[in-house]
């Protein structure tokens, strides 16, 4: 499904919003790493039409947040990185559900694009070794 | 651009290749009757099954898991849309059908024929040997798994290795995505390619839209052929000799029946699930969530009416369930090795319904009860302190109005001061049931002993659907059992039949 190129905008600077690239610790995400875009359109074609819909609409929610939940004039795209971060947090824990339910739903899209990305996914540190790490201590049947 | 037209013809026609339509493909491709089955989702090879969850679930989940009930709080319903259905994205758990759940079947519902006698324990060993069950070993256990075992025998809790439908598991932790090495022993790889090897034929991308009768005789299914993207490019019609079975989940085949003119006031209804919620725990040591078995320890609570579960989340997954969003966040994710996600699942009581929607085609009512929401706190409150007890330095309960992060028990306590509302828990419902009841009453049940219809000839349902309850454990096994039963008496009486 293909995204018209006000929804790529909108899609950009929202999903990038949770993970922003300058002046953060942790993992870093590198300039044009993630193709936000093309996770979010794989995800549209296949996701149920309630889903679609949400989505569409939490674009446009989200983007003017730092209007309606904080009260500035400009919209996400002219926040600064700190704002956009703070701003989505925000939203996730937000005392709508509906709200909350949104955010989730395009924080999922968001690490669904960034995940793509192999050497993101590396430097996570999530798969680890091909073996166990943890071993169980044997239990002592016989002397039972 | 010409479009496609299907026509076949076969003794039984199919609709759904999932737990209850491979399984009924099995046994009556080897009694010898030509088969037709028909597949709304691709056949996914072993290598076009990518590591990605977006590409994966693309390709192998019904509406990237977005499918959902109607309220506010919607319920995410986990089916796979691929041959195999759910059998090819689930963590391959078996179970069989508990005691207690069959005795309530038998007495309150009158399908001993079914299932009183040796013929489901014979079939659940045939089974069992076919698709090489056993233990989950613990060289692939993986770090979530074995801490979780850690943390039972810690705190006595009678936990043990999940049984799997498994051969060769190389603990890839990709079930989800559809298991990369062929080890899991969906249907997809087990039961469908045997019916094949006997001659019976699949038709996959085709949605069934329709069954066809002459008078009460069910003759065949009439549908769409669709493309890559779900459009229509074609339509089919299969016609049936002796039989259609219908076997596309407790979600699809009550409405695959209602359009079809099939009218019961319980057909739709008594939808039931096992809906589940997780803690996600922070641990000092490395358990690197991404090397082994999803799933591969549980610890069955069933007099309190719930299932521990470990279960290992695809990085995406578990990136999106870490609180938090910017500095606070990717600090989280730089030490992504470090988290382990465990849940429940909850046998609960509220029965919800089934019916057809402009909106996705389906609208699902479906919410837990007071009591429901009580067992689901329960299970939150013990799974934490098992991470407690595992050594986690941080919880993630992921309840709107309760910390974000927690470390301590007596933080965790606080928890059963609270009334746990609905809108507060995110659960995910992945094993769907009732809404085409068996039942020999024809007023308690919209089919029969036989698993037919009742008051139409030649329809069978042969699926979850059918199941008067829940079970509290993982139904897969139990569907696979008791279409084994239904489906050799169907091919005794359809061979006596052909005979004469």
């Amino acid at each position: 499904m293909k995204l018209s190129s006000f929804e790529r905008t909108l899609s950009v600077v929202v999903l990038s919003s949770f993970a922003p690239l300058q002046g953060s610790s942790g993992l870093s995400i590198r300039e044009g790493e993630v193709d936000w875009v093309s996770g979010l359109e794989k995800f549209l074609t296949s996701a149920s039409q309630k889903a679609r819909l949400g989505v569409r609409f939490a674009m446009v929610l989200f983007f003017a947040a730092p209007l309606w939940l904080a009260g500035r004039f400009h919209t996400l795209s002219g926040a600064s990185i700190e704002e956009r971060a703070e701003l989505m947090g925000r939203l996730l824990t937000h005392r709508v559900l509906l709200v909350r339910e949104l955010a989730l739903l395009i924080k999922l899209c968001a690490c669904m694009a960034m995940f793509r990305v192999s050497s993101l996914r590396e430097r996570t540190g999530f798969d680890g070794p091909a073996r166990p790490v943890l071993k169980l201590h044997k239990l002592n049947v016989l002397a039972a | 651009m010409a479009k496609i037209k299907i026509e076949d013809e076969a003794d039984f026609v199919i609709v759904g290749t999932g737990a209850g339509g491979a399984t009924a493909a099995r046994v009556l491709s080897e009694a010898g009757f030509s088969l037709a089955m028909i597949e709304e989702g691709a056949f996914l090879k072993t290598e076009d099954r990518p590591r990605e969850l977006v590409d994966a679930m693309a390709l192998a989940v019904r509406g990237m898991a977005t499918l959902s009930t109607d309220s506010l709080a919607p319920m995410p319903l986990l089916q796979g849309k691929c041959v195999g259905g759910s059998t090819a994205i689930n963590s391959g758990i078996i179970w069989r059908l508990p005691d207690d759940v069959r005795r309530d079947w038998i007495d309150g519902f009158g399908l001993g024929s079914l299932l009183e006698g040796d013929a489901l324990d014979r079939a659940f060993t045939r089974i069992e040997d076919e698709l090489e069950i056993g233990p989950t070993s613990p060289t692939i256990a993986g770090g979530n798994n074995l801490l979780m075992q850690q943390a039972a025998e810690k705190l006595g809790l009678p936990g043990h290795v999940i049984d799997r439908n498994s051969r060769g598991c190389k603990g890839s932790q990709r079930c989800l995505q559809g298991c990369p090495n062929g080890a899991r022993q969906s249907m997809d790889v087990s039961y469908v390619p045997r019916a094949l090897e006997r001659g019976a034929r699949l038709h996959t991308r085709c949605h069934a839209d329709r069954v066809t009768f002459e008078g009460a005789r069910a003759t065949g299914v009439v549908g769409t052929v669709q493309g890559e993207h779900g459009e229509k490019v074609g339509t089919f019609h299969v016609r049936a000799r002796r039989g259609v079975i219908v076997a596309a989940s407790a979600i699809w085949s009550p409405l695959l029946l209602m359009r079809s003119g099939v009218r019961h006031a319980l057909l739709g209804e008594r939808f039931s699930a096992h809906p589940g919620a997780a803690f996600v725990g922070r641990f000092a040591q490395p358990v690197h969530m991404g090397f082994g078995a999803s799933q591969g320890y549980e610890v069955p609570m069933r007099d309190r009416g719930y299932k521990l579960e470990a279960l290992a989340l695809p990085p995406d997954m578990l990136a999106a369930r870490l609180p938090g969003a910017g500095t606070e966040w990717q600090e989280r994710l730089s030490a992504l090795g470090h988290f382990a996600q465990w849940g429940g699942n909850v046998r609960m009581e509220a029965m919800g319904r089934v019916r057809s929607s402009w909106l996705d085609g389906v609208s699902v009512r479906y919410e837990p009860t007071a009591n429901d929401l009580a067992k689901i706190k329960e299970l939150l409150i013990l799974t934490g302190r098992m991470m407690l007890a595992a050594g986690a330095i941080e919880l993630y309960p992921g309840l709107a109005s309760f910390p974000e992060v927690i470390h301590t028990e007596a933080e965790l306590l606080e928890l059963e001061k609270r009334t746990l509302r609905r809108s507060d828990v995110h659960l995910v419902a992945s094993h769907l049931f009732g809404t085409v009841c068996a039942s020999r009453d024809p007023k308690k049940g919209v089919v029969g002993t036989d698993l037919g219809v009742h008051g139409r000839e030649g329809l069978f349902v042969m699926d979850a659907s059918v199941f008067p309850t829940n079970l509290g454990v993982n139904p897969q096994h139990s569907i696979m059992g008791l279409v084994t039963v239904a489906t050799e008496q169907l091919a005794a009486r359809a061979s006596v039949a052909r005979a004469a």
